[in-house]
């Protein structure tokens, strides 16, 4: 009887640390800015979390980076790409973002995977940078009663709107930290901005890993930063100097950025 | 009772002196009794506002410090639990707030983004945010476009590698002509470019076989589409007549170019259509100039197969062509495009007729000094030549195509005529008169089709049959004692080449586990008769100088080939094997072979900066059979080649290496290439001197040569002025066996070349852009050495955007060749141009080309048994203004 007891004790131990693996709601975010070279940007982002845990990516590029990770997967990935081709439908794709942003509300890190001028790094940081102030405005997103909040983090002024209602502590991007999920946000007047477009109750799994970047280098924040951009400024030079080729400086467009602006 | 049981529980709490309140707790799940992290703890006041927020730690602790807690409710959410809401005003601190579980009732919207629709993998880039005030076509913009380069004809390459194909609006009109394209289209036209990155063209091929190659697909505005969009570019000018050159001399020899002392017009026309309908698209072309473009260019297939009959000229009559100066610099021309390009949407694939027609007329003129060395001492033979050269040029391509997931159908009918005839006077040394008449006609059927079956099988068969006919006319005078050149002996000489070619293959490729097994088995036929007759050669010449000779084949094949993927190691190992039946018509004795030619590759990407791939291979295969003819054949008025007599198989061995590096944060590129070959023929090529007759054969005598080939190239970007810089060398080494007047020479020409660029902004309306090239090479013979020759050239360019609507660039190159030792010849050229852009609509540009008026180039190249010294009339200075008009 005791090992009766025992055994399904063991198995609620089990189930519970599985269920730390999954996520318990989905939010798809539309991120939107103003690229390099001036071309409005529009992506579609996931974040899977259940209030410990959370995990921000494209989930094209995880299918993507997944499938091309073993040589069936390439096929399969193929066969997709075909399909697609014989329908006629030639959009804009893959590979969006390599960014995954894990957040880890255990251990306050956020572990930023990302891609700086074709180089793909990581590197932690710390979750409380972000002190926010509630602001006495409310907006309706999706159906959820928002309170803004306001916090200025590395180097731009962000505006967000979260809600309650939904009670994690999570957000798009980096963002997190308010007592509530945020479903909107803006950086210095929609230079970047995320904004909710689907809220499910999930169970997903966690992406086992972050495809794409098993040649991904530990780096510093400020440094892959400066690399991207450096890369912008001199992409022309990157490919001369690549390819031998003459390539022509393309001029930035104005006001231009990047999420962060305080590697300068 | 109340559906939330809180629990309040009084610890001893001293009031605070200020008056601050400490609002403190710790979060318990009460099913467990256990702390519970990530709580979201609200104070909201009297109106519902939050007033202060915090999260459970850890420990399930939480605490704020407020003003004043009055009218305040403590509100506790978690997801899975129910919310908990407590009032403020009576209870003390800390609190131990427990948390019963509850869904959380999310109002669910639906997401989208992890649907996976099956989508390429695409990279868009709009086009107008890549354009600039001077670019003309697509071309021009795709240049600047991240990893895409275009070279001057039109060829596209991604990350350095060939595209397979070119779409506009997701057809493939031109096929590899798409130079048409992306020289003609004006980018204004096209909204959009992707590039489509791992591009499978045969849908039927999708999961089996892995492209990494790229292809383009243009995506035009909606004002391009369904519609016909024309535009054109006119220009005139004027080109400067010199005197006469100043002569080159050898001994007592002079020679001396004839330059055209008139000064001539030039033009240069574009005129543009294209219409893009849903079932029907059209790109139609004209163009003409005589200012030194080489139109024949812009409309190379290339994605063209090699031609499988193998016929090559034998006669060699045609104008001097000048290493390291661009045709614009030397080609006195007269030319003319028409190119027309349809594809027809049908119920079953596609049908596509692509025609072109070309002219051009090349005139040119030069001296040359040729001298032979020869053990009784080197003999010199001068000449100055005069000539003309008209290629009319026809071809059709028709294809039809299916393009589905079961099967894949493309039959491709072809027809090449060539029309070619060369004029050249010559004086000096032996004064003649040469015409040649060199057409060319080609007819082949290419049938391709795969099926695939059970998911991941595939058959290929392919059936290609190919027609070619060479006929070559070469008819001489050459001045003798008694005559001048116009009353001198008449020589004609007549060859007829023809050749008829089949091939019926299949191949089979699947994958199991990360290995691609391809085999691929067939049957190859081919017939070729040639025969050749110099009825009255000069009497000076040794041997017969009439062949009759059939070289006809039959080969069965097989070629696997096991392609493997370990972790970031991808290994290829080819074992091609094939038997062949040779029959010469009883000229020569038949011969039946075995061929087996292995192959092995690895490629290895360690990490992100690295790659490494390693080569080897060595095998057995038969000569070029055009060799085998016993008499002579003349190749011009003074040189002559007569075959070998039998069959011989040739053996090779060869290793490759290649690196390549990147670290893009330093903005470091490197790459370098070693390669070693060591070749095997039992026949030697031999020269002999008649009189003034050069005679090339091969003689019955082993040859083994050996080469060593090494490369290297390292970028850096100089991000302080947005440039960047590059060096590269080479180094090569060439050892083989001639027999020059019946002695063996063992010969050695080894060079090395290095070479700079450098190129940057300056400030925001200045750029630059500084190349330079040094090469130094040198000849050995049986030990003996020449002395290294050397050249160089400096290129320097530098485009001023004073105003937005004005460009100025101006260009100098200085060439600098070493003719003998220590004796340098130098020349410099300098460019110009103006463009203005008064709108959308209309361009204006001026040019001035070689602005010093310099009319001569000297250039010196060496052979294994001779050396040519050349002087080379330049085009004189060019003025050229052009309107651009586009609809």
């Amino acid at each position: 009887m005791n090992r009766l007891i025992t055994f399904i004790l063991l198995c609620f131990t089990i189930s519970t640390g599985v269920a730390q693996e999954n996520a318990q709601i989905k939010v798809e975010y539309t991120e939107r800015y103003k690229n390099w070279t001036g071309t409005n940007k529009k992506e579609k982002m996931l974040l899977l979390a259940n209030g410990e845990f959370s995990h921000f990516y494209n989930p094209m590029t995880l299918v993507v980076d997944s499938m091309l990770s073993t040589p069936q997967g390439t096929v399969r990935f193929n066969t997709m790409v075909e399909a697609a081709n014989a329908a006629g439908e030639r959009p804009s794709l893959l590979p969006g973002s390599r960014t995954y942003v894990v957040k880890d509300f255990g251990k306050r890190k956020t572990t930023y995977y990302g891609e700086a001028a074709g180089e793909l790094g990581h590197y932690e940081e710390n979750m409380d940078e972000q002190n926010w102030e509630t602001i006495d405005s409310t907006q309706n997103i999706l159906g959820y009663e928002c309170i803004m909040a306001e916090t200025d983090y590395h180097g731009r002024h962000w505006k967000v709107w979260f809600t309650p209602e939904i009670p994690i502590h999570d957000g798009p991007w980096k963002l997190c930290g308010l007592p509530g999920l945020i479903l909107r946000a803006d950086a210095d007047n929609g230079k970047y901005s995320f904004e909710a477009t689907g809220i499910e109750t999930s169970n997903k799994p966690f992406p086992e890993k972050m495809y794409g970047h098993e040649l991904s280098n530990r780096v510093k924040r400020k440094d892959m930063l400066k690399l991207q951009w450096t890369f912008y400024n001199n992409s022309g030079a990157q490919m001369n100097a690549e390819f031998g080729t003459s390539m022509q400086e393309i001029q930035l467009p104005e006001g231009f950025d990047l999420i962060e602006t305080d590697y300068k | 009772m109340n559906r939330f049981v809180i629990y309040l529980l009084c610890v001893a709490v001293a009031a605070s002196v200020v008056a601050q309140v400490n609002v403190s707790g710790t979060i318990i799940d009460k099913e467990n009794d256990e702390p519970l992290a990530g709580a979201s703890v609200i104070v909201k006041g009297a109106d519902g506002r939050i007033k202060k927020f915090a999260s459970s730690k850890v420990d399930g602790g939480f605490a704020m410090t407020m003003p004043s807690v009055t009218g305040c409710r403590l509100e506790v959410t978690m997801m899975s639990f129910a919310k908990q809401s407590i009032p403020l005003d009576s209870v003390t601190f800390p609190l131990t707030v427990y948390m019963e579980p509850g869904t959380t009732l999310l109002k669910e919207v639906t997401v989208k983004a992890d649907r996976i629709r099956e989508q390429g993998d695409t990279i868009t880039y709009n086009v107008g945010s890549f354009a600039q005030k001077q670019d003309r076509s697509i071309g021009d913009v795709l240049k600047r476009m991240p990893g895409i380069d275009v070279a001057k004809n039109g060829k596209i390459q991604y990350q350095g590698e060939d595209i397979n194909k070119f779409y506009i609006e997701g057809s493939d009109l031109l096929g590899g002509k798409y130079g048409i394209a992306t020289n003609g289209i004006s980018h204004d036209d096209v909204g959009a470019v992707e590039v489509m990155e791992n591009h499978q063209p045969m849908q039927v091929l999708s999961g089996i076989s892995f492209s990494d190659k790229a292809a383009i697909n243009l995506k035009l505005k909606n004002k391009a589409k369904a519609t016909w969009t024309f535009h054109g570019d006119a220009g005139g000018g004027l080109l400067w007549g010199g005197g006469i050159l100043p002569p080159i001399s050898v001994g007592n020899d002079n020679v001396r170019v004839a330059a055209g002392s008139r000064n001539s017009m030039v033009w240069d026309g574009e005129l543009f259509a294209m219409a893009v309908m849903p079932s029907f698209q059209n790109i139609t072309t004209l163009r003409t100039n005589n200012t030194g473009e080489n139109l024949s260019s812009s409309s190379t297939d290339f994605f063209a197969d090699r031609r499988q009959t193998g016929l090559s000229r034998y006669v060699g009559v045609s104008l001097p062509g000048v290493p390291s100066l661009s045709d614009s610099r030397t080609m006195f021309n007269r030319s003319l495009l028409v190119s027309t390009n349809s594809l027809w949407k049908l119920k079953n694939g596609e049908f596509k007729a692509n025609i072109d027609y070309s002219f051009n007329r090349v005139t040119a003129d030069a001296s040359n000094i040729t001298t032979y060395f020869l053990d009784e001492g080197n003999r010199i033979i001068t000449e100055n030549r005069s000539g003309t050269e008209h290629n009319h040029s026809l071809s059709g391509k028709f294809i039809y195509e299916l393009n589905q997931r079961t099967t894949f159908i493309n039959n491709t009918l072809q027809t090449n005529i060539d029309w070619d005839d060369v004029s050249l006077a010559t004086t000096g040394s032996m004064p003649n008169e040469q015409s040649a008449k060199l057409p060319d006609y080609y007819v082949s059927n290419k049938f391709k089709m795969i099926k695939r079956f059970k998911g991941q099988h595939l058959v290929t068969f392919q059936s290609t049959n190919e027609w070619e006919s060479l006929p070559q006319n070469l008819e001489f005078r050459i001045e003798n004692r008694e005559f001048r050149v116009e009353n001198g002996e008449l020589f004609r000489q007549r060859i007829s080449d023809h050749a008829f070619y089949t091939h019926e293959s299949a191949a089979y490729a699947f994958n199991i586990k990360g290995v691609t097994l391809s085999l691929e088995g067939g049957i190859k036929g081919y017939l070729r008769s040639m025969d050749s007759q110099l009825p009255d050669f000069p009497v000076e010449l040794p041997g017969l100088t009439e062949n009759v000779v059939n070289t006809n084949y039959l080969t069965v094949y097989a070629t696997p080939k096991f392609e493997y993927w370990v972790r970031r190691m991808n290994i290829v190992l080819n074992m091609p094997v094939s038997y062949a039946h040779y029959n010469f018509n009883k000229a020569i004795a038949n011969h039946d072979e075995l061929y087996f030619a292995p192959s092995l590759s690895f490629n290895w990407k360690p990490n992100n900066h690295f790659s490494g791939t390693l080569r080897g291979g060595l095998g057995r295969s038969p000569m070029n059979l055009n060799l085998i003819h016993p008499g002579l054949i003349m190749t011009n008025y003074r040189t002559l080649k007569s075959g070998v007599d039998n069959f011989y198989n040739s053996s090779s061995q060869n290793v490759s290496a290649r690196i390549s590096y990147k670290h893009t944060r330093y903005g470091l590129f490197a790459n370098g290439m070693m390669m070693q070959s060591w070749t095997h023929v039992p026949y030697t090529m031999a020269q002999q001197l008649y009189g003034d007759y050069v005679v090339f054969s091969y003689a019955d005598a082993k040859n083994d040569s050996k080469m060593l080939m090494a490369m290297g190239n390292i970028g850096k970007t100089l991000d302080f002025m947005r440039g960047s810089c590059n060096v590269n060398g080479s180094f090569s080494r060439n050892e083989s066996q001639l027999l020059s007047q019946s002695r063996a020479v063992n010969s050695v020409s080894t060079g090395w070349s290095v070479g700079g660029k450098l190129n940057g902004s300056l400030c925001r309306w200045l750029s630059f852009d500084y190349r330079m090239d040094y090469s130094d090479s040198r000849l050995t013979m049986n030990g003996l050495s020449e002395s290294w020759l050397s050249t160089m050239e400096n290129e320097l360019g530098l485009t001023f955007i004073p105003h937005h609507k004005w460009q100025c660039t101006v260009s100098g190159e200085h060439y600098r060749n070493e003719l003998t030792e220590h004796n340098y010849k130098s020349i410099v050229m300098l460019d110009a141009k103006l463009t203005y852009q008064l709108n959308k609509k209309i361009e204006f540009a001026a040019s001035l080309t070689n602005m010093l008026n310099k009319r001569s180039y000297n250039y010196i190249t060496y052979s294994q048994l001779s050396s040519f010294e050349s002087l080379r009339q330049l085009r004189g200075r060019q003025l050229l203004f052009s309107i651009t008009l586009r609809k």
